[in-house]
């Protein structure tokens, strides 16, 4: 495995205690596979990737474990995860807009990742910047590399941003809601060069997205988290063909299909997804929600039980295989 | 191209906004009750016609103020009446180093000083330290120079005996100390605030996670990506920064008895000098216009979001 976690937690110090966000995750990705992870807002998707790399909020409380090719992420030094951040593991986030600094021009702010990584001279570093906006497929490459962000599309400002995770030609990318606020055809260019990437230069990447359909055009295997935790976790077609959770099945009907009965609104979950701080350990946090829930469901945790081949599910409602 | 006529336009505003100004100061100096030679008791109305004929006071206002603006015109500031052998240019001449190595040293200490004491709380947040730092900024900026400089010359100048009271002596860098830090004090407490809180939104941008995520040194992050950001509303700060040291100088140079403008100043409005008091308000009207169009040069050049034509 390139990336295994287990066990992950993080929670911030928040009055009378603290607040876990994200509440003891499992995952790993195979080198040059696509992990998908869905949820709703605030289930905790990025948090997860954040606080592996160190990069969770001021205050954060990191335990578990997350070992990548070999080395252990969680209390790693700054200094050492420096090192991995933007060269073995590249992060794309889901602020495109604002996510690149407003002072400095793009062709900077890419040729730093080489000369701080691979100490690359300025020359040398602006060149490979070049040609890897030319491998995204940005219009006048060496033009924008002398512009400011402000003078890019937001499209364009995304590609830049991923440009800027692979330029150290990582062995992880990790893609946080990557094509969120884009329009459709941006949306597909920017899938198809990741599927591109994954096929040629064999990047395992992990897709955040709380599109489903995003995620099923290029995920290998999908996670769905709720709550801090996965509830399901299966290879793709499986989780798309036969959903055993409901909360799966309640993401899945609300997502529009080409072969579904035109028309009529989508049927959506039901409520709210809950406030990380009113989630308790004990009972089944989607429970209140759920259609089928039994006072099982809100006295006891249910643990991940193999339902299938590498399809995992947390509910007592689904008969372990 | 751009730049050369922003500028252009911007000095054309600036000498109508000056012409304002002496037509706004002229007037009104005239219209303050007393008049040049108040002062001396007792003068005779002969002396007296005889004197405002010399200066040119016995004429209707409106011909005094055409003939003000013509002499200005050619570059002539006029006479002053409370040193009748020397003109306005040259008392200005005398004065201008004195207030402007001060009002420069001043500004200079402030933007290092606050910017460094920003910076250092913001760092510290939520420290002791950064509590400290910033309660001493609280009170610097609730306590006017008037209030800082007499407790200055008090403990440096008379309980310690380190420092000269008052005077410039011989113009040495001891005599500097307490007017310069007299001056610095309310804007080093403005500017460390400012920069506090331009850091500490700065950090949290989206943009310094990306900088982070491309694993980036911290030092780096700091000095790429949040600083050049953070600094730009101590930049736009720099224009009443300015306005204030320009206003301090004239009350600290009052207190520590330096030979600078504001003293001028302060003896000029006393005196009813029109000559002399319009001819500082001129020189503080165009240091203040200019320094503000530096300042906004500057912030063009920092932040290229307000420098492309859009
Ligand atoms: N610095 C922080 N301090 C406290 N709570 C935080 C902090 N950052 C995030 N959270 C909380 O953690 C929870 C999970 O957030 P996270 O960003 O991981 O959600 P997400 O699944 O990525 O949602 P989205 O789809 O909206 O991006 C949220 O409730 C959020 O409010
Ligand atoms: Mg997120």
């Amino acid at each position: 495995m390139l990336l295994e976690v287990s066990g992950l937690r993080v929670a911030y110090p928040a009055r009378g205690g603290e607040v876990a966000v994200v509440r003891g995750v499992d995952l790993a990705v195979a080198p040059g596979e696509c992990l998908g992870i869905v949820g709703e807002s605030g289930s905790g998707k990025s948090q997860t990737m954040l606080a592996i790399l160190g990069l969770a909020g001021p205050g954060a409380r990191v335990s578990g474990s997350a070992i990548f090719a070999g080395e252990e992420l969680v209390g790693m030094p700054q200094s050492r995860l420096q090192g991995l951040r933007g060269d073995r593991i590249g992060l794309v986030f889901q602020d495109s807009i604002t996510g690149l600094t407003p002072h400095m021009r793009i062709g900077d702010q890419l040729a730093e990742v080489l000369v701080v990584h691979r100490g690359a001279s300025p020359g040398a570093a602006r060149a490979e910047a070049l040609q890897m906006l030319e491998v995204l497929q940005i219009p006048e490459p060496a033009y924008r590399l002398g512009q400011y962000p402000h003078e890019l599309s937001g499209g364009m400002r995304q590609r830049v941003m991923i440009a800027m995770a692979l330029l150290c030609r990582p062995a992880l990318l990790i893609a946080d809601e990557p094509t969120t606020a884009l329009d459709t055809t941006v949306q597909a260019a920017i899938l198809r060069s990741f599927a591109k990437l994954k096929a040629h230069a064999g990047t395992a990447l992990v897709l955040i997205s709380h599109d489903l359909g995003v995620v099923a055009g290029l995920a290998d295997r999908v996670a769905v988290m709720y709550a801090g935790r996965i509830v399901e976790s299966a290879p793709a077609e499986q989780l798309f063909a036969t959903p055993r959770h409901p909360y799966t099945k309640g993401l899945l009907a609300s997502m529009p299909r080409l072969d579904g009965p035109p028309g009529g609104p989508l049927p959506a979950i039901e409520g709210q997804p809950p406030d990380p701080a009113a989630v308790a350990d004990t009972g089944c946090a989607f429970a209140p929600r759920c259609g089928i829930a039994r006072p099982a469901c809100m006295a006891d945790l249910p643990q991940p039980a193999a339902v299938g081949p590498a399809h995992r599910v947390a509910c007592h409602a689904v008969e372990p295989a | 191209m751009r730049l050369l006529s922003f500028i252009l336009g911007r000095a054309a505003v600036a000498l109508l906004t000056i012409l304002v100004i002496v037509t706004a100061a002229f007037f009104l100096t005239r219209l303050a009750p007393g008049g040049p030679f108040d002062a001396e008791v007792d003068l005779d109305p002969l002396v007296r016609a005889n004197l405002e004929r010399t200066y040119g006071l016995d004429q209707p206002i409106g011909i005094q103020y055409r003939r003000y603006l013509g002499a200005l015109a050619a570059g002539d500031l006029g006479p002053s009446t409370t040193y009748p052998d020397r003109g306005v240019s040259e008392l200005i001449a005398d004065g201008l180093p004195v207030s402007l190595r001060i009002g420069l040293a001043a500004l200079a200490i402030a933007t290092a000083a606050g910017m460094a004491a920003g910076i250092f709380a913001a760092r510290n947040r939520n420290r002791p330290v950064d509590a400290l730092v910033m309660g001493v900024a609280s009170l610097g900026v609730a306590l006017p120079a008037f209030v800082v400089a007499p407790f200055l010359t008090l403990l440096f100048g008379i309980y310690l005996s380190w420092l000269p009271v008052a005077g410039w002596g011989d113009g040495s860098l001891r005599h500097w100390v307490l007017p310069v830090v007299s001056l610095a004090l309310p804007q080093v407490a403005a500017i460390a605030r400012l920069t506090r809180g331009a850091m500490l939104e700065t950090l949290s941008a989206d943009f310094v996670r990306t900088a982070r995520a491309k694993g980036l040194p911290e030092r780096r992050v700091i000095s790429a990506h949040v600083l050049p950001a953070a600094v730009l509303p101590v930049v736009s700060y720099l224009g009443p920064a300015i306005a204030g040291v320009l206003t301090g100088s004239v009350i600290v140079e009052q207190i520590f008895a330096l030979p600078g403008l504001g003293r001028f100043f302060v003896q000029g409005a006393i005196n009813r000098d029109y000559g002399l008091v319009l001819g500082i308000v001129i020189l503080y009207a165009s240091a203040l216009i200019l320094l503000n169009l530096l300042v906004d040069l500057a912030y063009g050049w920092l932040d290229p979001r307000t420098r492309t034509g859009r």
